[in-house]
């Protein structure tokens, strides 16, 4: 498992810095002199040259990128020249949010898909499986940004039962305690989520229901809710367990569309505005932890499995 | 000084908030506006003006007391009777909140308009502009008298009124120079330390400033048109309260006229001024002359609170007890609070036009068109197919003018939001400038008067088909010099993917061009790319990779020289357009003493079609019925101008 680990960890960082690379080449393919996007097409020869100059962006690429790999070892991600601010405070202020809301969302989406999944399998082909399938089929198809107007209009602006805005707080902990205002948000996200993990759930204890070890339990005289609760639920969600740490970069990356809907600046909204800006020392550092999140949520997957599955060994 | 319109991000004295704002939230609207777009295409070209939500007539206010102004969409808010105390919430976008907190704005901030109107808040321009929607002055919010010219307009003098300072301290002459002096250290410094700076420009311009009281002397380093001096460079004035002549906190004030000092100053000023978490905490932001004084700001939202300031000398003071500037994550998050009756003040993007009678009922509704043309732009150095001489021919660009259905894109595409422009001075909003010739369209929409005009000129007009030179020579009745028997009317276009009616409306346009067998292929592509390569002067390589492009257009200042844009050699010239009389003409509105010069300019580039002028999109913005105040107050808000003691609850 050691053994495993290091290895994984080595491809990681041969991975981020491939990212890196990636990233900082197409930057500077779409343009060459951020200081004109950044400035505008009304800014001087000499303001466009004096910004490129104060920055860096004067220099050849290879001489810029291995300056920035410099001052990221040494933690320095960088100053926001649109946003006014490091860019490693702006992800300190975004990131707890972020993951806050992908994290509740995820969570609640397992916590609900796990037992509808296995339930499903368990009545299949019946009229509530049929009726619990268009449902989710319905809600994977919907773009969130509909769902969320949706809720918006009918569940806020009609009823009046919640805030057309999440929780506008700063302190993260005043926003998680605020349910109330971060309910419709949560709940977008969940309901896209839960919809697709409930598919892959059902499918899963389906294949799982026609093993042999379900009838050897139900030939032991196990009860039917200890037949699902011990053997197939378990087994079942092992195909879950990689799904669920593909899904941890979105712990970072947050959601662009929800964060846009519901007025909550998080970090998938910086990541826009940064795209928009061409501000580029954040569409760096973003496109990086992006990276580091693919990669440890597919260690912590793998890790995962070997705890849940002990025929698995690494 | 034109700025750029476009979306995020540019560079100007006042980017266009409402394409900023459609840029986030394009999809929404995207189908309905091409539906209705091609619905508009079908009807006729009759003019169309502004109108109301819900299609009601601009021209017939629902609400009795409210003002009316004609041209406006929608409605203006009542005058009403003002009640002392409360809040008043108005709404901005993330992406666009402040980042910085003095008036020497650094250019890679300068395109958010709203940074403006939070420093302006708290350190008035000497000159204040507009006057409601007219793109005036306005004395009485101005700290300075109207400027004297003399020395052969060599030198300006200019007497301040008898202003204060939140201190206490009157703002005197002294102040003004200060901020001459930083200023230029700034630039020395860097060109990118002042968003507004044009070398050549002011502060270049002004060889000295000297005070003496209240009076300031500033000799010039060249004649200027007073007109053009007075409105495109003067606007840029400001003053530093002498607390801020320090290099530290708490230090001694330093002599601002030795360079260094000055130096040592905006050093440290600049430091402070981009230090967004003390926004509302520094003693230095403290200082006003203007109507307000921050209370507080939110690093994170970019959120922040007001205060009246009560010292404030200008002729209104606000009467409610905060202003609370809220930040929306995008354009349809900020229409939701509106529905929701949780803001004051919105904007209303272009997207939730369709939806706005949800609003109207709480809510007066309405916009104008901020200063500046928009315009599809002709590449004249392109040679790819001889797109060069094409373009040159006034004829052609007169029959590609007749092509652009105004009336059809403001009722289609803009859903009534925008008036018709025909020149680079529009009729709306109004400005003293405007030629004779800025309210009628020299070249209405009609595919057989552009038919008419190639076929008179040597052009076989195939519509549906290929459109071929067939006279070559330079005759009356022949396609040009350079343009070869044969040549088929054929070459690009590009435009910008967001807003949508820049698609929207180069889809149109190319669907008309199409009809007199003209072949435009489009291209989309982001704005930041528009204007990095479709670009002559700053992208020299790619000269014969465009023929025409569709970003957006220029914001203009007071005084709409088109200086720069236009002129040969002109730095912003993006297409290297090139006519001796518009370059004679420009430089008279510069630099000759005819104060009718600009208008002149004007209409003689509205005639000869140097781009084809687009429709000026509306700035629209909501104000709950719950606040009021005199019309110029909300007027100059589609002017990206805030003068927030201006509102107030109402009784």
């Amino acid at each position: 498992m050691t053994t495993y680990i290091v290895k994984q960890l080595l491809a990681a960082l041969i991975v981020v810095i491939g990212v890196t690379m990636i990233t900082f080449g197409l930057l500077h393919v779409i343009s060459s002199s951020p200081g004109r996007a950044v400035l505008g097409l009304r800014a001087s020869l000499q303001a466009v040259a004096a910004f490129n100059r104060a920055h860096g962006y004067d220099k050849p690429i290879y001489i810029q990128y291995v300056r920035y790999l410099g001052q990221l070892v040494q933690g320095n991600l960088g100053y926001s020249y649109k946003e006014g601010q490091s860019v490693a405070n702006l992800i300190k202020e975004n990131l707890a949010r972020s993951a806050y809301l992908s994290g509740a969302a995820i969570t609640l989406a397992i916590l609900l898909s796990f037992p509808v999944g296995i339930w499903q399998a368990y009545k299949r082909n019946s009229i509530s499986d049929y009726t619990v399938t268009a449902v989710a089929f319905t809600l994977y198809s919907m773009p969130t940004f509909f769902l969320g107007l949706l809720l918006i209009d009918f569940l806020a602006l009609r009823l009046g039962w919640f805030p057309v805005e999440a929780a506008q707080q700063t302190n993260i902990l005043a926003v998680i305690a605020n349910i109330h205002a971060m309910f419709l948000p949560i709940i977008t996200l969940t309901a896209v989520q839960m919809a697709a993990y409930s598919r892959y759930m059902r499918s899963s204890a389906l294949d799982n229901l026609a093993q042999d070890y379900i009838r050897l339990a139900r030939a032991k005289g196990l009860s039917e809710r200890a037949v699902l609760t011990r053997h197939l639920f378990r087994n079942s969600s092992l195909a879950m367990i990689t799904l669920i740490g593909l899904s941890i970069p979105a712990l970072l990356a947050g959601n662009l569309i929800t964060e846009s809907l519901f007025n909550y600046p998080g970090l998938g909204f910086l990541f826009f505005t940064a795209l928009q800006n061409e501000d580029y020392p954040v569409l760096l550092a973003i496109t990086l932890m992006g990276a580091i999140a693919v990669v440890v949520g597919n260690l912590i997957a793998d890790i995962a499995i070997t705890v849940a599955d002990p025929r698995v060994r690494l | 000084m034109d700025s750029l319109k476009g979306h995020l991000p540019d560079s100007g004295v006042k980017p266009p908030r409402s394409i900023q704002r459609r840029s986030r939230w394009l999809a929404a609207g995207a189908t309905a506006g091409a539906l209705a777009l091609i619905l508009g295409a079908c009807g006729s070209s009759t003019p169309a003006a502004n109108s109301g939500p819900s299609g009601t007539s601009a021209s017939k206010p629902t609400t009795s007391s409210a003002p009316h102004l004609t041209g406006l969409y929608g409605t203006l808010p009542k005058v009403g009777t003002p009640t002392t105390g409360g809040t008043i919430t108005i709404g901005q976008l993330k992406g666009s909140t402040p980042a910085y907190v003095m008036p020497i704005l650094p250019a890679a901030l300068s395109s958010v308009f709203t940074s403006y109107d939070f420093i302006n808040l708290m350190n008035q321009p000497i000159y204040w502009a507009p006057q409601g929607a007219t793109e005036q002055y306005d004395n009485s919010l101005s700290i300075a008298n109207p400027p004297v010219y003399s020395n052969g307009n060599k030198t300006v003098t200019i007497t301040l009124k008898a202003w204060k300072w939140s201190t206490g301290t009157p703002v005197t002459a002294a102040n003004v120079v200060e901020f001459i002096d930083v200023l230029k250290a700034a630039i020395k410094e860097s060109a990118a330390n002042f968003g507004n700076y044009t070398p050549g420009f002011f502060p270049d311009n002004v060889k000295s400033a000297t005070a003496s009281g209240q009076t300031l002397t500033l000799q010039l380093t060249k004649a200027y048109n007073p007109g053009y001096f007075t409105d495109d460079q003067l606007d840029l004035l400001s003053a530093l309260p002498p607390q801020w002549a320090v290099s530290s906190a708490g230090g001694k004030q330093l002599p601002f006229t030795n360079p260094a000092d000055a130096k040592a100053i905006y050093d440290y000023l600049n430091s402070q001024a981009k230090n967004v978490s003390t926004f509302g905490t520094n003693p230095l932001w403290k200082i006003s002359d203007g109507p307000m004084v921050i209370q507080s700001f939110n690093p994170t939202t970019g959120a922040y609170t007001m205060t009246p300031n009560p010292d404030f000398s200008g002729p209104q003071k606000a009467s409610y007890s905060v202003l609370s500037v809220e930040t929306f994550t995008s354009t349809q998050a900020e229409f939701n609070a509106l529905q929701a009756g949780t803001l004051d003040i919105g904007g209303v993007d272009f997207t939730n036009l369709p939806e706005v009678s949800r609003i109207t009922g709480t809510y007066s509704v309405y916009g104008l068109p901020d200063f500046g043309f928009d315009g599809m732009w002709f590449n004249f150095a392109d040679k790819t197919g001889d797109f060069n001489h094409i373009i040159s021919q006034l004829y052609i660009r007169q029959a590609l003018a007749h092509l652009i259905d105004q009336a059809g894109y403001v009722r289609g595409i803009f859903k009534g939001a925008a008036a018709q422009a025909y020149g680079p001075i529009p009729s709306l909003p109004k400005s003293p400038y405007a030629p004779a010739n800025a309210t009628t369209n020299p070249y209405p929409f009609s595919t057989s008067a552009a038919a008419s005009l190639l076929s008179s000129h040597g052009w076989t007009v195939k519509p549906g088909g290929q459109t071929v030179c067939t006279k070559a020579g330079t005759g009356a009745n022949e396609c040009g010099a350079g343009i070869p028997a044969g040549t088929p009317l054929k070459w690009n276009e590009d435009y910008g993917n967001s807003p949508a009616a820049l698609g929207q409306q180069t889809i149109a346009f190319a669907s008309a061009a199409r009809q007199v067998g003209i072949e435009i292929a489009l291209r989309s592509n982001t704005f930041n790319n528009l204007i990095a390569n479709d670009n002559d002067p700053s992208a020299p390589t790619k000269i014969n990779d465009w023929a025409m492009v569709n970003f957006g257009g220029f914001t203009q200042s007071l005084y709409p020289t088109t200086n720069t844009l236009f002129n040969t050699g002109g730095s912003y010239n993006l297409g290297f357009y090139a006519s001796s009389t518009a370059n004679t003409l420009i430089h008279n509105s510069v630099y000759g003493a005819d104060p009718t010069a600009v208008a002149k300019e004007a209409s003689y580039l509205t005639s000869n079609a140097p781009v084809l002028f687009l429709p000026s999109p509306d700035l629209i913005w909501a104000v709950s019925k719950k606040v009021g105040g005199p019309a110029d107050g909300f007027l100059n808000m589609t002017q990206y101008t805030w003068t927030p003691q201006d509102w107030y609850l109402l009784k």
